[in-house]
């Protein structure tokens, strides 16, 4: 099976629902299914089988029908964010040697910027092309479950482009899982939070398909203005949200519980990053009805692996577990030396299953590193992903997050190397070093560096090189930074030297 | 005014905040920055800016932003 038999079953079983909804937009599952397929007729009528497509959008009804068009098509499209970085655009751009971009108006200008010679298609240009069902069908007939259905490129520490693959097996297996395991249906109305070229897309827009539910895609704005989301979910009647635990979060910290409840919610998957128990229980106690769920797992096995179910009359004080794993997959932890750890002993959380990705974009040794074989399994070939998290187990077997093992970090729902800031941060005239820290507290990415660049001018060359999320918010100058026996900056010491630069500023 | 520019210009040093009239509209502000801002306000002033008036309209621009702190300022 592979995504396109979704709308397929979609059509066919409930052809004249509303399927996906943007501010006053809707379009239907047939609506949905013909756009796909003029897309496709354009597309193929452009780009051979097997090529990599980039999508560079805003929130826009019409991503389902492209990203299915492409599909289609038996190519695999490549979701870059309007906010990304002109440069690492141009990074991608030369790694992929893409033929086609699909724009949507508001970001055509953005495109025409790019220094690339291949052809550019606008939405409307795909959505109102004609259909031929021959090429289509030859297309289609050609598409094996594990081909490619995605590529998504996150944030890497070397300056090369990281490029997650996904095959169509991996999102089919993992859509079905998670509408099984949390009984979604047709009643169901999900509220979109990510941005459409996140990972999170594949429940937001795959999930209706094969359950027949809406999925509303809430415009970016409204995180910023929190009671007129609550208004909206209302409104619109949401009963289901996945959203990362910083939007959570945010609705705590701007106190929105005081004005207005979101009356028809009844499952609150959060994920991302890990969940203040403080705001947890403060969902818990405004919405006692609803049910929480706590989602863990990386781009490179699929949106998530694990989850836990929180117990509402519970009050949690220190940590949320990450919970067990879904079915059709293991997720396990290993200790430096590959054997299984015992109850609270940390070691490396490492996943087995259909749900991996078929790992990075031309990048064979990143692959090879973090896709191997289950050292546990010593009689077939089982591949598997080891995380890079660090996790332990409770004596009931759940699964705790508690860390990397590397300088990763997330930062509002987005993955984030500090050593890509740091790179970037470097690469400024005045800078002699950098090194940058996250303070997990108040959620903020600091930079220290030392050189003569001044802040501000610092910010605005860091802005124009790195997406907005990941622009440390707080630069602070020191004369040297601390070192290590080796040379290397102390970054330990950095970090915790934060409480007592606070006290001083 | 001059210390509620600081603060703008603090939490987004790139941001020219005299010429910027959609600052929520455009979705130039992020909910991190309101998160921030609209904290330090809070402190800085000693005020308490209710979520209800976390509009597009009062935050669109600093002179919106000002607005909404005066009236909360008259209001003590």
């Amino acid at each position: 099976m592979n995504i396109t038999n979704f709308i397929e079953k979609a059509v066919n079983n409930y052809p004249d629902r509303t399927a996906y909804e943007l501010n006053e937009e809707q379009l239907t599952f047939k609506q949905v299914y013909t756009y796909a397929l003029k897309s496709s007729t354009k597309i193929s009528s452009i780009v051979d089988e097997n090529n990599p497509i980039i999508v560079i959008s805003s929130k826009n009804i019409f991503i389902p029908s492209i990203y299915l068009g492409i599909a289609f098509s038996n190519c695999h499209y490549v979701p870059i964010s309007t906010e990304m970085p002109k440069n690492k655009i141009q990074d991608i751009l030369s790694l992929t040697q893409t033929k086609l971009i699909i724009t949507d108006s508001d970001s055509k200008q953005l495109v025409s910027q790019l220094n690339y010679n291949g052809k550019i298609l606008t939405i409307d240009d795909c959505i109102n092309s004609s259909i031929n069902i021959e090429t289509i069908n030859k297309r289609k007939n050609n598409i094996l479950d594990q081909n490619p259905l995605y590529v998504i490129f996150t944030s890497g520490s070397t300056g090369v482009p990281k490029g997650v693959i996904t095959s169509h097996s991996a999102v089919v297996d993992y859509v079905i899982t998670i509408t099984q395991t949390f009984k979604l249906s047709s009643k169901d109305i999900l509220g979109n939070q990510a941005p459409l070229d996140y990972i999170s897309h594949i429940r937001d827009i795959y999930i209706p398909l094969i359950t027949g539910c809406k999925s509303i895609f809430l415009p970016k704005h409204l995180f910023s203005t929190p009671k007129l989301l609550f208004e909206t979910l209302n409104n619109k009647k949401v009963t289901t949200i996945f959203w990362v635990s910083s939007a959570l979060s945010l609705c705590c910290q701007l106190n929105v519980f005081a004005e207005i409840k979101p009356l028809f919610l009844n499952k609150v998957f959060f994920t991302g990053s890990v969940l203040d128990c403080k705001i947890l229980n403060i969902w818990k106690n405004q919405l006692p009805n609803t049910q929480f769920f706590n989602h863990y797992g990386p781009t490179e096995i699929t949106a998530s692996c694990t989850y836990f179910k929180v117990e509402n009359a519970k009050e949690y004080i220190k940590d949320i577990p990450i919970g067990k794993a879904f079915n059709n997959r293991k997720v396990f932890i290993l200790s430096n030396d590959n054997k299984k750890t015992k109850p609270f002993e940390i070691g490396e959380i490492c996943v087995v299953g259909k749900c991996l990705a078929l790992g990075y974009y031309k990048n064979p040794q990143k692959t090879n590193e973090c896709f191997v074989q289950n050292p546990l399994n010593l009689v077939y070939n089982e591949l598997m992903y080891k995380t890079g998290d660090l996790g332990y187990y409770d004596n009931d077997g759940n699964l705790y997050f508690c860390g990397r093992k590397d300088n990763q970090i997330k930062h509002m729902g987005h993955r984030v190397e500090l050593e890509e800031i740091e790179r970037i941060a470097n690469s400024f005239e005045t800078i002699t070093e950098s090194c940058c820290v996250y303070d997990n507290e108040k959620s903020l990415i600091v930079l220290y560096y030392s050189g003569n660049a001044t802040t501000s001018e610092l910010t605005k060359y860091l802005r124009i090189h790195l997406a907005s999320f990941m622009v440390p918010r707080k630069l602070i100058n020191l004369p040297t930074l601390p070192k290590l026996f080796n040379g290397k900056i102390d970054r330990q010491n950095l970090k915790k030297e934060l409480g007592n630069i606070y006290a001083k500023i | 005014m001059d210390k509620l520019m600081a603060i703008l210009t603090d939490a987004r040093p790139d941001l020219d905040f005299k010429k910027e009239d959609k600052l929520i509209d455009d979705e130039v502000l992020d909910s991190f920055d309101i998160i921030t801002i609209v904290g330090e306000i809070n402190s800085v002033f000693d005020i308490n800016i209710n979520v209800g008036d976390l509009l597009p309209e009062n935050f669109n621009s600093a002179e919106a932003i000002w607005q909404i702190v005066q009236k909360y300022l008259q209001e003590q």
